[in-house]
């Protein structure tokens, strides 16, 4: 092994060559776009999903008073407060009569204008709603934040360095020289022993954070690439990249939050998610394990299915037809919020996870910028993203793949990994990442082509040319079909449960 | 009415005058905190030098000359005094005066294979690399500091405040190559 020092400062960067201080700068305003992008998303969510949660709010919001009034603290106000919720649904319960009346007078397209001033004066509706997933957003977020990530330094067996060993003592060495290059504290080393060549960087705060790296990279990465790659860790810490993989989390397991609240006259595991959410809450200082835990089987209420649990908690009753009774009346809830679930995936697949996606490859370029601004070394980083990219993540990280400094498509296991079916992989691709680094002056690495995604239209011969142009025009009415389809389900989803909601709400607390 | 705008208008320049200070003072915080992480990592090669001379002392009774530069431009460096000009002119007479020594080592077989030495290069190796990185941080930082001072309008703040521009701590020529430390 050779060591370079990240001696040569800045120097003069040939023409076409962008300086990794821009790139930065660059990315660091596409964080902000990207973020706005997913905000305007996850708040249409909110919108669908208030449809069912607003009613939920009120219900609680009524027992809560009347439950107050009945301990005898200020019948007389909490009664009013009471009468006051239910004439605001009351209200709103005609206006949403007036919304549906209106709905006969769309015959064309252009008529849906028609539709404005109702639909207007039903979205107060919303607030509380979006209130209420604000709060819920941030308390998960902090709780994310607090576990940290570091729940996979166990699930894949990570050890602290050992001294003694010439390697991970040079490992050490560099964490140190790299944390020098970024002016942070140094991070915890961890090694996994594993023959896969990958790192990963975890921590809550840039002061406690830590950086996993497998024995693997160790063998098979000089000094100059493991440099790189522990430049981009440092780089994704001091950037703060824990909190934008919380921020994200937390979206996720806000609307499962949601759904597991609308499910728990249903199923049994939606109780077991919450009374784990709570405690885990509760704890003062709960291990990372436990909210890693709590906030996956909480995220788990997106797609839960209900079915089983209803036969398991109907089970005692002795006659078929019995059963049948007894399930009627929960027959209507049970269709909304199955609805409401098909909805919230067709809108995390279709509209969510595309942006949520680029936002964390966006982030992904910006570290690989702050890594080269840190050993002004493209060519190692080229080089060992290269290496990377052809062995994959470690067993018992396919979960949290995103930690890592490049992962494989197939090997994303994680829940953002799945919600986003549009767009494939929550890292750049290889050769786009190394294309930015020659960018920076890096020299031709091995395999790495210019990306050129769409190359082989221009290989085939002519007639099959053709023929696949065709089928590609095809595919743009066919997703103007799929998003008036998700459309429709969207507003027949909220029109349902607006409706049984709004209407449980009058009869329960007064028109 | 209009005494209400020059109020406001005078609240919000305050303010940003706040803000421009603050950040000069955070700019000037972390060039000082640079320049002492310099400090500790000069300071961790002094340290390394006697260890290293006594490991290569009995192999290299005819190279006297090149050890005996080594110990007389350490005494140097740890002499140089605040001043960073003269402090890096130091500590680079240092740096030069231990590549060759490095470079003259690798002619010797016993100390090729030595493990004691192999280690105190990966030390030496490694503090080349952190004063190094060390330093870009601080001329990063410097850099940073000195255009917000001589840009508008916070170089309005600074001359009001007296901020001083700092010096880069500049690096020679020759030490631009990669260090030529073997391990």
């Amino acid at each position: 092994m050779v060591s370079t020092g990240g001696i040569a400062a800045g120097g003069l960067s040939p023409a076409g060559h962008v300086s990794f201080f821009d790139e930065q700068a660059r990315r660091r305003r596409g964080t902000w776009r990207l973020s706005f992008a997913c905000l305007l998303v996850a708040s249409g969510v909110g919108i669908v999903l208030s449809a069912a949660v607003t009613p939920l709010l009120l219900l609680i919001g009524g027992g809560l008073l009347n439950l107050t009034a009945w301990l005898g603290l200020a019948p007389a106000v909490m009664h009013q407060a009471v009468r006051i919720i239910g004439g605001w649904a009351a209200y709103h319960l005609g206006n949403f009569d007036r919304l549906i009346g209106s709905l006969d007078h769309v015959n064309r397209l252009g008529d849906l204008g028609v539709l404005l001033p109702p639909l207007t004066k039903l979205s107060p509706l919303a607030v509380p709603a979006l209130i209420a997933a604000a709060i819920v957003w941030l308390g998960l977020r902090a709780l994310t934040m607090r576990a940290g990530g570091e729940d996979l330094i166990h699930r894949l067996n990570a050890r602290p360095a050992n001294p003694a060993d010439r390697e991970e003592h040079q490992l050490s060495n560099i964490i140190e020289e790299l944390a020098i290059a970024a002016g942070l504290p140094s991070p915890r080393l961890f090694v996994i022993d594993s023959p896969i060549v990958n790192a990963a960087a975890v921590g809550r705060t840039h002061k406690d954070a830590a950086v996993l790296v497998t024995r693997g990279l160790l063998d098979s990465l000089d000094r100059a690439e493991t440099s790189a790659v522990i430049g981009h860790m440092i780089a994704s810490i001091g950037g703060g990249d824990i909190k934008v993989t919380a921020s994200i989390l937390a979206v996720f397991q806000t609307f499962g939050f949601f759904l597991t609240v609308l499910d728990l006259p249903f199923r049994w595991s939606a109780w077991r998610a919450l009374g784990g959410l709570v405690v885990v809450s509760a704890t003062p200082r709960p291990s990372p394990e436990s909210i890693v835990r709590a906030g996956d089987s909480i995220e788990a209420g997106l797609g839960a299915d209900t079915m089983p649990d209803i036969e398991r908690m109907f089970a005692w009753v002795p006659f078929q037809w019995l059963r049948y009774v007894l399930l009627a009346p929960l027959l209507p809830p049970m269709l909304i919020s199955m609805l409401l679930k098909l909805v919230l995936f067709l809108w995390t697949a279709f509209f969510l996870g595309p942006p949520l996606s680029w936002l964390w490859r966006n982030r992904r370029y910006m570290a690989d910028a702050k890594a080269v601004e840190l050993t002004r070394d493209p060519d190692a980083l080229a080089r060992a993203l290269t290496t990377i990219a052809g062995s994959g993540v470690p067993p018992g990280g396919e979960l949290r793949e995103y930690f890592f400094i490049s992962a494989p498509a197939a090997a994303s296991k994680s829940a953002l990994g799945n919600r986003q079916t549009m767009s494939a992989a929550l890292h750049p691709p290889l050769a786009r990442r190394v294309a930015r680094l020659v960018a920076f002056g890096a020299g031709p690495v091995g395999r790495a082509e210019p990306f050129r995604p769409f190359r082989w239209l221009t290989t085939l011969p002519p007639m099959a040319a053709l023929a696949v142009a065709a089928l590609l025009a095809l595919l743009v009415p066919l997703f103007a079909a799929l998003f008036v389809m998700i459309f429709y389900l969207t507003a027949i989803a909220m029109t349902l449960a607006l409706a049984a909601g709004l209407t449980l709400v009058v009869a329960i607390f007064g028109g | 009415m209009s005494s209400w705008i020059v109020v406001l208008v005078i609240v919000a320049c305050a303010l940003y005058a706040v803000a421009i200070y603050n950040r000069l003072i955070t700019h000037r915080n972390r060039v000082r905190n640079a320049w002492s992480q310099i400090d500790v990592q000069l300071r961790r090669r002094h340290d390394l030098v006697p260890n290293l001379v006594e490991s290569v002392k009995g192999y290299m009774a005819h190279e006297r000359g090149v050890i005996d530069a080594i110990v007389e431009a350490r005494k140097q460096a740890m002499a140089a005094g605040p001043d960073v000009a003269a402090r890096a002119d130091a500590e680079n007479t240092l740096g030069r005066s231990l590549r060759s020594l490095f470079a003259l080592t690798e002619a010797i077989p016993q100390l090729r294979a030595n493990e004691n030495m192999l280690s105190l290069q990966e030390e030496l190796g490694s503090t080349e690399n952190r004063i190094a990185f060390a330093r870009q941080h601080y001329n990063d930082s410097v850099m940073q500091y000195n255009t917000a001072l001589e840009s508008v309008p916070s170089n309005i703040v600074a001359g009001i405040f007296g901020f001083r521009s700092e010096t880069l701590f500049a690096a020679e020529e020759t030490e631009r190559q990669p260090v030529l430390v073997k391990f």
